[in-house]
């Protein structure tokens, strides 16, 4: 029974220590501003304005247009978008684009040797560099929650979880599928880019899913980018979403990593170490 | 030599840099295209559900979009390279070699790191805003299209400033890159149709988003939809002034506390 326990024992070390690695990363990483206050204030302020803007654009839409949205509404989901879609897309293509440059510049071992997945350290790596935008999401999660509180039904709120889980292996995969992707090229700027337009629209944050086309709407949500952000807020502000598409959007978070694993590990054979 | 013939040199360099990598310049032109795009369906999506957003007709918003793009392409390409550049440069001591020219010191870091490449290949996409404009349903007067060309230099020359001061500030603070990363949110959604507001909403709405002077308040002038009368006029040439003067002070107080790294 002793040596049953002692395996558990190491086992349940090692994931503890993994995630320590992975909060003392985020930490260390966040901790740069320390030093630096007014970086801070200036990365919360880059966030405000492309809100404001992006919300007097749409208020001047709901307010002097034949849009089917009220002033109220959009703000609210403005409001959603910036606080959830933020918490959950927050770091970006950052993780890919952080990759593809430690690949250009032969820095890429070091972090293949880290007793960590290699895209969990870029993770970590960016919630800590975006803590801000975190702690900015937060602020305005509640106070969407304040103007306008969730109104789900219990199945719903439990289709919430597993989605929001979903959205975030999403995320996460994409970022591999364009690291592997960018970690042929030299430059991985222009393929990042490609990639973050698509999410910003197809995904919700450029327009609501439901102002478009019908077809295009079926489309749209048989995709992985509208679980990015549009089908979680649209239930958080009580938005009707076909079916089909909270069950595709779930089915996507198990798909994509696949998907994504397998891009990443072919890619990783173009690298070519310095140092090893 | 004179400071333009340096920078023309300069950009020469760095244009035969960027030619040189094929491969990443088509993957760029891909990009902003696939950005035009989506952009012109968001616009189009919208006027599937309205005819008008205020005086804005489909047209009218297209126009704003494209002079939106020039100015992003334009500022992008010149300012923001220079402010990075610029910034790295206090970092290292590079600027060293900058005081050592004999050439003016603030006309050259301000042009240093123009990408001409990135203004012409990148900003190719804006030909296909050009092109789905209907130009017949717009209607430009002489005096409207020559206010709204002088405020869309002005406000090209007040987003300059305002991009490199932001660079400025590594002067201070060592590190500038989210100083200088707030012109994105600063260029995020430039096309408002803020004539649908008041006036005293206007000018309020320009100084949260001065990046809409170029765009917006111009544009609107120039296609009519905005009077082109004097408080607007004023408005941008004295936002222009306040901003390349911000830009002066900061440059000038920021030299006294540069410490060359080869002293």
């Amino acid at each position: 029974m002793r040596g049953m326990k002692k395996p558990r024992k190491i086992l349940a070390g090692m994931k503890f220590n993994k995630l320590k690695t992975y909060y003392l990363i985020s930490y260390y990483s966040a901790s740069i501003y320390r030093e630096y206050p007014l970086e801070f204030f200036m990365a919360i302020l880059n966030r405000v304005l492309s809100y404001s803007s992006l919300l007097l654009f749409w208020f001047i839409t709901a307010r002097f247009s034949s849009v089917q949205f009220s002033v109220n509404e959009i703000i609210t989901y403005y409001l959603y978008v910036a606080s959830v879609g933020e918490l959950i897309l927050g770091i970006g293509i950052g993780p890919a684009s952080h990759i593809a440059k430690d690949s250009k510049y032969g820095q890429l071992s070091a972090k293949l040797l880290l007793p960590i997945k290699e895209i969990g350290y870029y993770v970590a790596h960016i919630i800590g560099q975006k803590m801000h935008f975190n702690m900015l999401a937060v602020a305005l999660l509640v106070v969407a929650v304040a103007v306008n509180p969730p109104n789900l039904s219990l199945g719903l709120g439990l289709m919430l979880i597993p989605l929001l889980i979903s959205a975030i292996s999403i995320n996460i995969s994409f970022n591999k599928m364009v690291a592997a992707i960018a970690i042929r090229t030299i430059d991985p700027s222009g393929i990042k880019n490609i990639f973050a337009h698509i999410i910003r629209f197809a995904g919700g944050f450029l327009i609501p899913l439901s102002l478009l086309p019908v077809l295009a709407q079926a489309v749209l949500f048989s995709l992985p980018f509208a679980n990015s952000i549009y089908i979680p807020v649209a239930l958080l502000t009580g938005r009707a979403v076909p079916p089909y598409a909270i069950v595709l959007g779930i089915l996507w978070g198990f798909m994509l990593p696949v998907i994504a694993e397998y891009a990443w590990r072919r890619s990783l054979k173009y690298y070519e170490a310095v140092g090893l | 030599m004179s400071v333009f013939k340096i920078i023309y040199l300069q950009v020469k360099f760095l244009a035969l840099q960027r030619l040189a990598y094929r491969g990443n310049n088509a993957l760029n032109i891909i990009s902003t295209t696939v950005y035009t795009t989506l952009f012109i369906i968001f616009v189009v999506v919208i006027f599937r559900n309205t005819d008008m957003i205020g005086p804005y007709t489909k047209d009218a918003i297209l126009f704003l979009t494209l002079l939106g793009q020039i100015s992003f392409y334009f500022i992008t390409a010149t300012g923001y390279t220079s402010a990075i550049k610029l910034a790295e440069s206090i970092n290292s001591g590079g600027l060293d070699y900058v005081f050592t020219k004999p050439v003016r010191h603030l006309p050259f870091v301000t042009f240093e790191g123009f990408d001409i490449i990135t203004m012409l290949f990148d900003g190719f996409p804006v030909i296909i805003v050009a092109s789905v404009i209907n130009w017949s349903l717009l209607s430009f007067t002489i005096p409207s299209l020559a206010i709204g060309i002088l405020l869309f230099v002005l406000g090209l020359v007040m987003m300059y400033s305002i991009v490199v001061s932001l660079g400025c500030l590594a002067f201070w603070t060592g590190r500038s890159k989210n100083s200088i990363d707030v012109y994105w949110g600063l260029m995020h959604k430039t096309e408002q149709p803020i004539a649908a507001l008041s006036t005293n909403l206007v000018l309020a709405s320009l100084v949260v988003i001065p990046a809409a002077i170029p765009v917006s308040l111009a544009g609107s002038i120039m296609i009519g939809v905005l009077s082109p009368n004097l408080l607007y006029t004023l408005f941008g040439l004295g936002s222009t002034i306040f901003w390349l003067a911000v830009l002066n002070i900061i440059w000038s107080k920021g030299q006294r506390r540069y410490v060359s790294a080869s002293s």
